[in-house]
């Protein structure tokens, strides 16, 4: 009874731990128990370029927002010689390399990785407060009214209405209250400024934002200023300079009310561009990196961290604990006989390699032709050893027969044989030969039969897209699979075929009331 | 054929199953450190002999080839003999010689052979061609058993052992196979050999199963099978029986032979005797084991525990 107990407090602690770790990563770090598909990463690199008086050299950059709904995953600091920071301040961040003497011309480069959300967070702005900043002189207000009233025209809405007044503002020269409006102005984002507080007089909220468009591609990329209206009851983000509406997804963004963006002290002829790179990620990758990102130690010490190279050896091998689980369910519950215990997770792993239908073709002709092979061994009456050796030499013969036949017919599935366990065939066919003289071919087929079928189950298992999403995403799921098979170890109840074999018995024991 | 019960009702039957078999019977009752003791024949019979129990008369063991090259002076004088591995399994390598016809050597078949086919067969004994896993072997030279003809024409060929089950020492259910011609001679019931279940209580037969269905009368030979009854029945019982003070394995298969001289004779052991014999009794063996499992605490000599079982069991 105490091994019971034991074995029942390991089990559910196996199954607690395992769903947990689990469970923990779904919710917490955004792995999806599903598969999932791909979404698109864009890969932004910043270069700094300036150059440093000798001495002490500080550049601080800031951060593009980061929020739910767009989501900085990864960022990456690639100038080693600086000391690198980040530093957050009133919701700004900021990055910041410092170094104690730089000379010469400097190149600081910065990766960062983003992908979209859906946005969610669309809050109305307050009107009454963009307002209040309207700081025009009268003059100025005059003007602002004249285009207000030339743009209302032709609008029908707010957003056609917005969209006039900034194309009325671009046309500098031609319009005499622009000039009015843009005098002394040199700078886009005063540009802007201005254009917002003419929005505003006509009721219409805006503000003004900097950001970088995503493009596929793009290298020597500057910063654009972008005016974001209030219309239509969200957020539109308009390219000033084309009148274009810019979806929210093609955009990264710089928090609102910064000045400069780049902060050098100890440089001159400071400059920063961006190169932007599109890339298809899956989505539970991104989760992997999001994670990687907050450092988190679940993580970091797991399979992940191993090359990509590693991780696809690593992807196999958590498999085979599946393999293991159908063998186990098929020969203590169902009660199929199998030849060799394992033999069947080997050929289902085959299987994975050739597909199944070919697998199994493939699989037959080389048990078959080997067997027949072997009979003629059986008469020489050979050691043990040399005899499965002269098994293996058959079985190479055999492969090299069906590889260079089938090359030659232009079949070229039948090159896959190569992936099939040689010594493991060997052993198998050395182990139904001597079943089929102690035996007979019965039992020959019943644990061949057995065998496939069970490599058979264990491939389609094993092949499944969200099983082996399962088990690489999850590796913790092992504890809980564990678990199973240790309580099917314990299970002392019938096996299936015994239902069928014993039955005889129990019909006997009907007749007998 | 395909026909499927419940497991309630086998359970009702008090039938073992493989995985209760295993995981109770055996894990709880035969420690694996005691398994050479029947796995190894040689060990088994010296064990047996040296408490009396009676084996098929040993002539000698060849352990090395140089023992392989004093075989025929050591044969010279042996009209008749049975070679077989120590740890063969599913009685693998076993060479009769029934008579000598001058040098050579006269098989049950009739086929004469000479010393150098014996000693190749020896040879390939102790190199552990029939072991499990290909282990080196010895090879044991014993004396062939004088078959008693109490199964005259009740097997097609060869002569049947008895197989009888004991739990803690106390014989629960007892059986012999008989082999067909569908079985090819072989004693293997899925081959299509008959199970013939025998009563503990009196060595009659109790019923007969071929492939799982009941039988009355043997399929080749038209023999009526109830008309079989082992003779020294309670002597055959209480050799089972002595095997568990030697062997110390709670749940154990003792295969027996009748000799037409020394009566039973102790073949081999088994400790992961099959589960066919519930077939062939008619009888769950859970429903016997569990009358043994309250007298395990009772100190009984075999011919105590025989007694028991013979009417425990009647």
């Amino acid at each position: 009874m105490r091994r019971h107990y034991q074995l029942y407090i390991l089990v559910s602690t196996l199954i607690i731990v395992g769903m947990s770790a689990a469970i923990y990563k779904h919710f917490v770090l955004g792995f999806t128990f599903t598969p999932g598909g791909q979404e698109t990463v864009w890969q932004v690199q910043a270069k700094i370029e300036f150059e440093a008086e000798n001495g002490p050299a500080k550049v601080s950059m800031i951060m593009p927002s980061s929020d739910s709904s767009r989501k900085n995953i990864f960022t990456e600091q690639l100038s080693s010689d600086y000391q690198f920071d980040i530093i957050k301040k009133d919701e700004i961040i900021r990055a910041v390399w410092s170094k104690q003497e730089a000379t010469g011309a400097q190149n600081i480069y910065f990766r960062g990785d983003f992908y979209f959300q859906e946005r969610s967070d669309l809050i109305p702005p307050d009107i009454a407060s963009i307002s209040d900043n309207i700081d025009f002189n009268d003059v100025q207000e005059k003007a602002a009214k004249s285009i207000i009233q030339s743009a209302s025209l032709s609008a029908e809405s707010d957003f056609n209405m917005a969209m006039n007044i900034i194309a009325i503002m671009n046309e500098e020269n031609d319009n005499k209250n622009v000039t009015i409006l843009l005098k002394n102005i040199q700078f886009r984002r005063e540009h802007m400024i201005q254009v917002s507080k003419v929005l505003a007089l006509a009721n219409i909220s805006s503000r003004v934002i900097r950001g970088l468009i995503l493009q596929d591609r793009l290298t020597q990329r500057s910063i654009t200023t972008f005016i974001e209206i209030y219309a239509q009851n969200k957020w539109n983000l308009i390219d000033p300079r084309d009148l274009t509406e810019i979806p929210s997804n093609k955009v990264i963004l710089w928090p609102e009310n910064t000045r400069g963006l780049l902060d050098v002290y100890g440089g001159k002829n400071s400059s920063i561009h961006f190169s932007v790179l599109k890339q298809e990620k899956n989505i539970s990758q991104l989760a992997v990196d999001s994670a990687r990102q907050k450092d988190s130690a679940f993580v970091d010490f797991s399979i992940y961290s191993l090359p990509i190279r590693e991780q696809n050896t690593f992807k196999l091998l958590l498999l085979m604990p599946l393999g293991a689980l159908v063998v186990v369910i098929l020969r203590n519950l169902v009660g199929i006989r199998t030849s060799g215990t394992f033999m069947p997770i080997l050929i289902a792993l085959t299987f994975m390699q050739t597909t199944l239908l070919l697998g199994l073709l493939l699989f037959l002709i080389v048990v078959c032709v080997g067997l027949i092979m072997r009979s003629y061994l059986s008469h020489l009456n050979l050691l043990l050893v040399p005899r499965i050796a002269s098994v293996l030499v058959f079985v190479i013969i055999i492969f090299a027969s069906i590889g260079i036949i089938s090359h030659k017919l232009g079949w070229e599935a039948g090159l896959t044989i190569t992936f099939f366990p040689m010594i493991i065939l060997s052993w198998t066919i050395e182990r139904m030969s001597v079943l089929w003289e102690e035996e007979g071919p019965y039992e020959v087929l019943m644990q061949g039969g057995g065998s496939l079928f069970t490599a058979s189950l264990a491939y389609l298992v094993m092949i499944n897209p969200y099983i082996g999403h399962l088990t690489f995403n999850f590796p913790e799921l092992l504890l809980v699979l564990l678990a199973i098979i240790i309580l099917i170890g314990s299970y002392s109840g019938f096996r299936l075929v015994e239902l069928a074999r014993f039955e005889p018995m129990t019909r006997q024991d009907q007749e007998i009331k | 054929m395909f026909r499927l019960t419940t497991p309630g009702k086998l359970k009702k039957a008090g039938i073992v199953g493989m995985n209760k078999r295993n995981a109770f019977y055996i894990a709880h009752n035969n420690p694996r450190r005691l398994y050479p003791r029947v796995d190894d024949k040689l060990l088994t019979k010296q064990l047996t002999e040296k408490v009396g129990i009676a084996v098929p008369g040993m002539i000698g063991v060849a352990r090395s080839q140089y023992h392989v090259k004093q075989l025929q002076a050591f044969l010279v004088d042996v009209k008749q003999f049975v070679i077989k591995p120590s740890k063969g399994s599913g009685g693998k390598g076993i060479l009769v010689v029934t008579g000598r016809d001058g040098e050579d050597f006269v098989k049950p078949s009739g086929t004469v052979i000479n010393v150098k086919e014996i000693q190749h067969h020896v040879s390939n004994i102790l190199s552990g061609l029939f072991s499990l896993g290909g282990k080196p072997d010895v090879a044991m030279i014993e004396e062939l058993v004088q078959f008693s003809d109490v199964f005259e024409g009740f097997s097609f060929e060869g002569v049947p052992d008895i197989r009888v089950i004991q739990y803690h020492g106390y014989p629960v259910m007892a059986m012999t196979r008989l082999s067909t011609r569908e079985s090819d001679g072989k004693a293997n019931l899925h081959q299509g050999a008959v199970g013939l279940g025998i009563d503990i209580a009196t060595g009659q037969t109790l019923k007969a199963v071929q492939h799982g269905q009941p039988i009355t009368h043997h399929p080749d030979t038209g023999k009526d099978l109830s008309e079989l009854k082992v003779p020294d029945w309670n002597t055959l019982l209480c050799l089972a029986s002595s095997c568990h003070e030697v062997t110390e394995l709670g749940y154990l298969g003792a295969d027996i032979v009748l000799d037409k001289n020394k009566g039973p004779l102790l073949l081999e052991l088994n400790a992961r005797p099959g589960l066919a014999i519930q077939i062939a009794n008619g009888v769950g063996l859970e429903t016997r084991l569990t009358v043994i499992e309250k007298e395990k605490g009772t100190q009984r000599t075999a011919e105590e525990r025989v007694a028991f079982s013979r009417q425990a069991f009647s």
